[in-house]
């Protein structure tokens, strides 16, 4: 009797590609060619009447040169970097505390505090940020907290519509996604390196910057990454939180192109320049952190 | 005489630029105990895989019962493996593991039930039936593996170094275990494994590999006593290779060590012994005596510089000076 | 070597119990005040009440945009399963150039601002003549939850044993057989946490749906909405409930994957 296969090797490779061709087509369909035609775009001209499909500089130019002072684009997106910079290392400060905290003192139930400090990453974005309108507001709670104690006699507008009120509320936005990596950089830190350094004499000090550090950098690196990434592009939070010129981020000006200002064109060449800027700060993180990552002793 | 089930013809497998089997050709002959005994890569399991129907020979040619097996698909193979970590579905149980092969297969329920039960009492696993693999001990499912594999009455049951991870009592034991079931069901096994104690013991022959090639493929026991080449002869315990001729002397025959001598010896340890106050015989001085449960394993070095091994019943001092003898015809020629 | 009570230690407790204030001061001000009579939020409460939650019940419009999210939730969770399980699967049987790739590729939605996804699938869409609305959205979240999905299945997959496939293969399973009865039932925790978180992203969604909704409004949007128009504790208690779903939902996610671990 002879053994046959239901179908000949052609056809089963085949099928078995079949699992894969989706995934393929849909990544295609919908990541590479809307980059790739977001691209085409922003070199198009935006008509008085509709967009003309010939090819032009003028979106480019315009973002680089339009504007005056504080408006033009480029000091906008400048600005912008500032901003989200500023919220990365408050983010990161602000974890590092905690995840040292959860992992080294914390004996029992580490998985518990975890979860506990990841938690507000789960309630809803809109609620986060909307919650500091509430607290930060003239009405507020913090402004009527100050008052009730006797602290000031007069609501303080400044907290809200402001760059402060801005960077606190993305801080506690992006916090858990700098919160997460930095802890499980730490957490794979084998214990025994550290009780190693200090048994070679090292303090506790000189232990903390000669090997806790660079070991934690990989994950520091991820996690900034992050919060720097997706803050530049939000345009939410600062809708919500800013002032008058601080409630205009590089994402608001792009986003107000698909919206009332009407020029897509302009709108894909702002996105092309925030979508090439955050990826050379994701590439260059990328190489820093695999950088510090050979410093890792399993890698070795 | 039984007749050929697999013969394997000038194989050759390469992964890129790596020459993994350089050419075999190897019969396997139906109801045998053969074993593929070698170091870490030299590529008995991969000859195994390509039995499996995991790989595909880079060239050459499979026959089974004299059919090309190359085209047909592991799952349509009537050969069955026992992998080296079990590879037992972790969701199933112990009845529901031994079931699959025969389930995909579609076979009728009522006989799928009565070959489990046949093949859980053949392997005493008849109270473990309902639990699940992590509830079993490594022993247990070294068990189960087999007899998942048994029960679909394959013609070949390949074994790729199943009892690596058991302790020593427990590797023993299932040796003979593996040993009695074959017997008994005569399914033939092509066994893989470095052990070489392990070889000898349980195989009818024993297929000795380096580097992707067949150094020698015979019984246990020709191979023990008459390595075909050195690395054979170092392979399979230790082997005192001595370089030299033999000199008549006293109507004796002794050795004379002689390194630009013609032919090279193999002598194993038991056959070697060191004989104090001797005039003739190689002079060495002993290093070392280490108990070793039954038997005392001596070492003594050469004026070549040589170690030499020994099994004896009774330990030297380390100093002692001894001479080397052995009898011609415990030496082979490789 | 007592060093509990040490100076370091101090500071890192309190430092670390900072910062925990700081991330939970705005959720429980936001639980606190859903409860507060008046309207606007100031210190102290006013009293209790529970009428923003009766009110939340009845304004049809939250409860109409609280469906339109679930429907795109479970339908975009429900795509991205369809194609990244298998995807997954197929990364992880096959071997092909471009895996890497792939990879990297699938979180690129996750790792870049909703703003861009949005924008490109905008303008993609318009060049085929797909008007904004529920379909857009939907093709929207099923893109960037393939990035929660996919990585999710993969890195489950490659802790199987690896010879669990070839075992069943070995045995006489067919290729469909291997997968329903062999990886499935193994997989199937991991795949259910990443549906569960996958829904609770998508139900959080804001900057991909917005450039794709058109009148299509989805919860989160009318909450933006309602926020920028003014303070009704209303919205303290949508998303106080949001807020326990959404920790429950994690939690039992959580739960699951761990288990399921080996």
């Amino acid at each position: 009797m002879k053994i046959k296969s239901k179908y000949s090797p052609g056809t089963r490779k085949f099928l078995q590609y079949g699992l894969i061709l989706p995934l393929v087509l849909w990544l295609f369909m919908f990541l590479i060619v809307p980059y790739v035609n977001l691209l085409i775009n922003s070199f198009w001209k935006n008509g008085a009447f509709k967009v003309e499909h010939t090819f032009t500089l003028e979106n480019y130019i315009k973002f680089f040169t339009s504007g005056t002072g504080t408006n033009r684009p480029v000091m906008v997106l400048l600005d912008t970097l500032r901003i989200s910079a500023i919220v990365m290392v408050c983010s990161i400060l602000i974890s590092f505390p905690i995840a040292y905290f959860i992992n080294f003192k914390v004996k029992k139930n580490k998985q518990l505090f975890y979860m506990l400090a990841i938690i507000p990453l789960w309630v809803s974005y809109i609620m986060r940020a909307y919650s500091w309108r509430i607290i930060l507001g003239t009405n507020g709670i913090l402004n009527s907290f100050f008052m009730w104690t006797g602290l000031t006699k007069e609501p303080i507008d400044a907290f809200l519509y402001s760059d402060v009120s801005v960077i606190i509320a993305m801080v506690h936005i992006y916090t858990p996604f700098v919160l997460m990596p930095m802890y499980t950089a730490m957490e794979q830190i084998p214990r025994n390196l550290l009780e190693a350094s200090k048994d070679l004499g090292c303090g506790r000090i000189r232990t903390f910057f000669k090997v806790l550090l660079p070991l934690t950098l990989p994950g520091v690196l991820t996690g900034g990454t992050y919060a720097l990434a997706l803050s530049m592009g939000d345009f939410l939070a600062p809708s919500l939180l800013g002032g008058a010129s601080t409630s205009t981020k590089i994402a608001n000006i792009a986003q107000l192109q698909f919206g009332t200002s009407n020029n897509w064109p302009y709108g894909a060449a702002i996105g092309v320049i925030i979508f090439v800027l955050i990826l050379l700060i994701i590439l260059v993180m990328g190489r820093l952190e695999k950088h510090f990552s050979k410093l890792e002793p399993g890698k070795e | 005489m039984s007749r050929k089930l697999i013969e394997l013809k000038n194989i050759v497998k390469n992964f890129g630029k790596n020459e993994i089997i350089k050419n075999i050709s190897l019969d396997v002959y139906e109801g045998e105990f053969l074993t593929l005994l070698g170091p870490s890569g030299c590529g008995k399991t991969t000859i195994l895989r390509m039995l499996a129907g995991f790989e595909t020979p880079t060239s050459g040619e499979i026959l089974l019962d004299g059919e090309d097996l190359i085209p047909v698909p592991a799952n349509r193979r009537q050969i069955n493996t026992v992998f080296q970590s079990y590879a037992l579905f972790p969701h199933m149980t112990v009845r529901g593991n031994i079931a699959y092969g025969m389930k995909m297969k579609h076979i009728p329920a009522r006989e799928i039930e009565e070959r489990v039960d046949e093949m859980l009492a053949l392997t005493q696993l008849e109270s473990l039936a309902d639990r699940k693999p992590a509830q079993l001990s490594g022993g247990q499912q070294q068990r189960v593996a087999i007899a998942r594999s048994l029960v679909n009455r394959p013609k070949v049951l390949l074994l790729d170094e199943p009892l690596g991870a058991l302790d020593l009592h427990l590797r023993k034991s299932m040796q003979i275990e593996l040993k009695r079931l074959q017997r008994k069901l005569g399914t033939t096994y092509v066994y893989v494994t470095h052990d070489q104690e392990e070889a000898m013991t349980m195989s009818d022959r024993v297929v000795v590999m380096h580097e992707g090639r067949i150094e020698q493929c015979d019984t246990a026991r020709q191979i023990y006593k008459h390595p075909a080449t050195r690395f054979v002869s170092q392979f399979l315990g230790d082997a005192n290779l001595f370089t030299g001729t033999y000199v008549h002397g006293d109507g004796e025959e002794y050795f004379c060590q002689d390194d630009g001598a013609a032919d090279t010896y193999a002598v194993r340890p038991e056959k070697i012994h060191f004989v104090l106050n001797a005039s003739k015989g190689m002079p060495a001085v002993v290093t070392e005596s280490t108990f070793m449960g039954n038997v005392y394993r001596n070492c003594a070095k050469l004026e070549s510089g040589q170690i030499c091994f020994a099994l004896d019943d009774r330990p030297y001092n380390p100093g002692t000076e001894v001479k080397i003898f052995f009898a011609p015809e415990d030496a082979c020629r490789v | 070597m007592s060093k509990k009570f040490s100076g370091s230690t101090v500071l890192v407790i309190i430092l670390a119990v900072c910062g925990f204030l700081f991330l939970y001061l705005p959720v429980v001000v936001v639980v606190m005040y859903s409860f507060n009579t008046d309207a606007i939020s100031s210190f102290p409460m006013s009293g209790f009440t529970l009428k923003w939650y009766k009110a939340m019940f009845a304004n049809t419009e939250l409860i109409k945009s609280l469906r339109n999210s679930l429907i795109v939730a479970f339908i975009g969770t429900g795509l991205a399963i369809l194609i990244g399980v298998p995807g997954a699967y197929g990364m992880y049987k096959l071997k092909f150039p471009g895996k890497k790739a792939l990879e990297k590729m699938v979180i690129l939605p996750m790792m870049l601002p909703g703003i861009i996804t949005g924008i490109t699938i905008l303008s993609f869409l318009q060049l085929v003549g797909v008007v904004q609305g529920a379909f857009a959205v939907v093709l929207g979240h099923t893109t960037f939850l393939l990035g929660t999905v996919l990585p999710q299945v993969y890195t489950r997959l490659r802790q199987l044993d690896r010879n669990l496939l070839e075992a069943s293969q070995d045995l006489g399973a067919g290729g469909a057989q291997t997968f329903f009865h062999v990886i499935l039932p193994n997989i199937k925790t991991s795949v259910f946490g990443a549906a569960l978180l996958s829904i609770t992203l998508s139900l959080d969604e804001i900057p991909v749906t917005f450039f794709l909704n058109g009148v299509f409004t989805t919860l989160p949007i009318k909450i933006y909405g309602m926020t920028r128009n003014g303070f009704t504790p209303e919205i303290n208690a949508i998303c106080s409930l949001i807020l326990l779903a959404s920790v429950a939902a994690v939690i039992i996610s959580n739960k699951l994957s761990a288990k399921e671990a080996v």
